[in-house]
């Protein structure tokens, strides 16, 4: 089947990020001294917008490209839509901090274009290979990006653990792919599907069979991505070593593209095994939560005690998960899905809704940081915020919202976001589960709580040089908390789009 | 016909296995690549036994060729030596062997359950070059078209990283940040 | 005629051999060889079962595979280098910078 123009209109984001990319890198060859790095910045903003204006249109271009190799569905547009936002975000965050970071390096903004393609083949990706492409563009930008403080050792150990683990990752993923490949003779998710549903028909597990073996790789490949336990031992040092923007990258952007694999794999390709995966879902869900929040109650360190704190996020996440699991979708033929088929689910769009106020909230908290942080992001300790209320009201305000929403106060959108996950657990019966869940939004109240104390009840401890002005900056954290308090009190518009 | 490939398989396979084991053993980094090439080899050969011809050339001229002359030459360029065993090894050793090898067994028991009756048909070359290629402009195209997205992330990650430090200074950066950085953040 | 469970058990000891070094490894660089090996050992199951169900995609997948190892071992050498110029060691058990 040749390809034809369309094939490429839905691809459109991937190939505007891509141009852009390497445009920077052209540009940022040729600029020298202070036009380093802000020419840059400037493409790289105007070529996220326009990525994200071509997701957008992805609406009117539903169906598959390159030979089934991509569905553009309404998960595939909804994360583009996430993720390129998300982009467009960490670029206006960066534009002043990389500058008086000392590190205006231009090729910044290009791996994070970079990344986002990864990142865009991922979550519309319907052939594993595509996908694995995907999900390696997307890993290896980040593990550069990591490194991208290369004279700050804290920095590169980061990067070389990221590196190290997700390179592990990524083989136990590989295996799980090969295994389903040899069970299933496809690496096509609805192809898989359908093979694996005839399979079941005719008369269930083999003895002997791969399936299980290879779901249980595949989780282990992508718990690591997205850094549910018992895989998330990784996760504290690169998330405290990295620069917090490129944290507030990475674990935003790259954790929800990890997600949308997990949902496609398990959803559309195992979606006939559900009562075997559940238990997978429901394991890693509460250890997830449990280890993430009782982690983060003794860090010091706000990257670290984030970090903790996004261990346990992935674990109400994949609360959704095992509700999926619990209730299969009614089923709908591979290939003849509608394009919203795969929202059809109940939990999945908890999980949609979940995964966009996570990334806004937890890319706002770690602008906060890095910009509290300073050059050479020395104040990133607890005591360091001590008196940010008076000192930066704005700043510490923003914290506040934020870290709220992170624990799920009414009136922002993590407390919305956490009811969803909890009421699809109790309609699918799943009442320990959410029981566990519950107890554990209590326990994040501590050390979420106790930085608003220390920011706004104790006195600033030592001199803190000035923070710099940051236009760019500003508007970058205000999208945050405005996604943050739209979807807290007037989450009608998403949720209407979502049950469709 | 039959015993030939098996021999083969087995010569072959044994290596394979040989070069696993000691680049385990060994402590020495550069021993350990040496040793990952001969794995690479013997795989080769394996490859052509099952017909994948054109695989089974990338291996040597990719992997074994490229990949590993670079692992090598990084080996050379850091003069990485030997390091004596670590605590980590040895709780490792007590935890994690025991784990992987039971691992290793259901998988082994798994592929010898379903597998074992699947039997191989002899290896003339049955993916030529011709059909890999028209599979991937068609069937892999895009992935095909993203990989080299892919190498721009390689060369542009490998210059930020490794470019030499000098070029580094440049215009804003003053020594008071570098010192700051290297005071460790 | 050999069985395919003979490759894919040899695949299986290879990929346990892969795991085994990450764990134990001391050094950053055999540690990364580990991870080559594990990949090998995927190639061979893929290459294995695309011989058995007579499917081309297997081996288009070991292409790709070995694309990918190529363009990680540059980005992970030169992570590699970074870290050896600001620590002066290749030892794993001191990579501990954030330890508390």
């Amino acid at each position: 089947m040749p390809t034809s123009l369309m094939d490429y209109l839905r691809i459109l984001p991937e190939i505007i990020l891509t141009v852009f990319g390497a445009l920077i890198l052209l540009v940022e060859g040729a600029a020298r001294g202070g036009s380093r790095g802000r020419i840059a910045g400037a493409l790289a903003f105007i070529g996220s917008l326009l990525a994200l204006a071509a997701g957008i249109s992805l609406i009117r271009y539903p169906g598959t490209a390159f030979a089934g190799m991509v569905r553009v569905d309404s998960v595939s547009i909804y994360f583009h839509i996430l993720i390129l936002a998300t982009v467009a975000v960490v670029t206006l965050l960066a534009m002043d901090f990389l500058r008086t970071d000392g590190h205006p390096r231009g090729e910044f903004y290009a791996l994070l274009l970079f990344a986002a393609v990864g990142m865009g083949f991922m979550v519309s990706s319907d052939n594993l290979i595509l996908t694995f492409i995907g999900l390696e563009i997307s890993s290896i930008s980040s593990y550069v990006l990591c490194a991208y403080r290369r004279h700050a050792p804290k920095s590169t150990e980061a990067a070389l653990k990221y590196l190290l683990l997700g390179s592990f990752a990524t083989a136990f993923f590989l295996y799980g792919i090969t295994l389903l490949y040899g069970a299933s003779g496809s690496v096509s998710l609805p192809a898989i599907g359908q093979s694996l549903a005839g399979k079941m028909a005719a008369g269930g597990l083999a003895l002997g069979s791969l399936i299980p073996l290879a779901a249980a790789l595949i989780f282990v490949g992508l718990g690591f991505k997205v850094s549910a336990a018992p895989f998330q031992v990784w996760t504290p040092d690169v998330y405290e070593g990295a620069p917090a923007l490129v944290t507030g990258f990475i674990s935003t952007a790259a954790k929800a593209a990890a997600f949308v694999i997990l949902l496609r794999v398990f959803y559309v390709a195992l979606r006939g095994y559900s009562q075997q995966w559940f238990w997978l879902m429901w394991v890693a869900a509460i250890l997830s939560m449990t280890l993430g929040n009782i982690g983060a109650l003794r860090q010091t360190s706000l990257k670290r005690m984030l970090a903790y704190s996004s261990v346990a996020q992935a674990g109400y996440i994949l609360v959704a998960f095992a509700v999926i699991a619990q209730n299969p979708a009614p089923r709908v033929l591979p290939g003849h899905a509608p394009v919203s088929g795969i929202l059809a689910g109940p939990g999945v769009g908890a999980i949609l809704f979940y995964l966009t106020v996570y990334t806004a909230m937890n890319l706002g908290a770690f602008a906060v940081i890095a910009r509290v942080a300073n050059r050479g992001e020395r104040f990133t300790s607890l005591s360091d915020f001590a008196g940010l209320g008076k000192r930066h009201p704005g700043l510490a305000l923003a914290m506040t919202l934020f870290l709220l929403s992170l624990l799920g106060v009414p009136f922002t959108g993590g407390f919305l976001a956490k009811l969803y996950i909890f009421q699809s657990a109790f309609q699918a019966h799943l009442i320990g589960l959410a029981i566990v869940a519950l107890v554990n939004t209590v326990i994040a109240a501590w050390y979420y709580l106790r930085v608003v104390v220390y920011m706004y009840m104790r006195p600033p401890e030592g001199e803190l040089p000035p923070i710099a002005s940051s236009p760019a900056w500003t508007l970058g954290a205000a999208c945050c908390a405005v996604v943050v308090l739209w979807l807290g009190i007037l989450p009608g518009h998403l949720l209407h789009w979502l049950a469709k | 016909m039959l015993n030939l490939q098996l021999i083969l398989f087995l010569i072959f396979g044994a290596l394979a296995v040989a070069g696993g084991i000691n680049m385990l053993r060994s402590r020495s980094p550069i021993y350990g690549a040496l040793s990952l090439i001969l794995v690479m080899g013997a795989l080769a050969v394996l490859y052509l036994l099952l017909g994948a011809e054109f695989i089974a050339f990338v291996q040597i001229l990719v992997y074994a060729g490229a990949i590993m002359v670079l692992f090598v030459f990084v080996i050379m360029l850091l003069n990485a030596q030997p390091l004596p065993p670590h605590e980590r090894a040895r709780f490792a050793r007590r935890l994690g062997l025991p784990a992987i090898f039971i691992l290793l067994g259901i998988l082994a028991a798994a592929f010898a359950l379903r597998y074992s009756r699947a039997r191989l048909a002899a290896g003339s070359p049955m993916f030529h070059v011709r059909s890999i290629g028209q599979a991937l402009f068609h069937q892999g195209l895009l992935p095909f078209e993203a990989t080299s997205v892919l190498f721009l992330v390689g060369i542009a990650g490998a210059v930020l990283l490794a470019a030499r430090p000098e070029t580094q200074s440049s215009g804003t950066d003053t020594p008071a940040v570098k010192a700051a950085d290297r005071s460790g953040l | 005629m050999i069985p395919l469970s003979y490759y894919l058990i040899l695949s299986g000891i290879l990929f346990t051999l892969g795991v085994a070094g990450f764990i134990v490894k001391s050094d950053l660089i055999s540690v990364f060889i580990s991870i080559e090996l594990m990949l090998n050992a995927v190639n061979l199951s893929l290459i294995a079962f695309s011989h058995y169900l007579r499917d081309m995609t297997g081996n288009l997948f070991v292409f790709f595979v070995m694309v990918v190892a190529a363009a990680e071992a540059a980005v992970g050498l030169a992570i590699i280098i970074a870290v050896v110029r600001n620590r002066q060691t290749l030892s794993l058990d001191e990579m501990d910078l954030m330890k508390h």
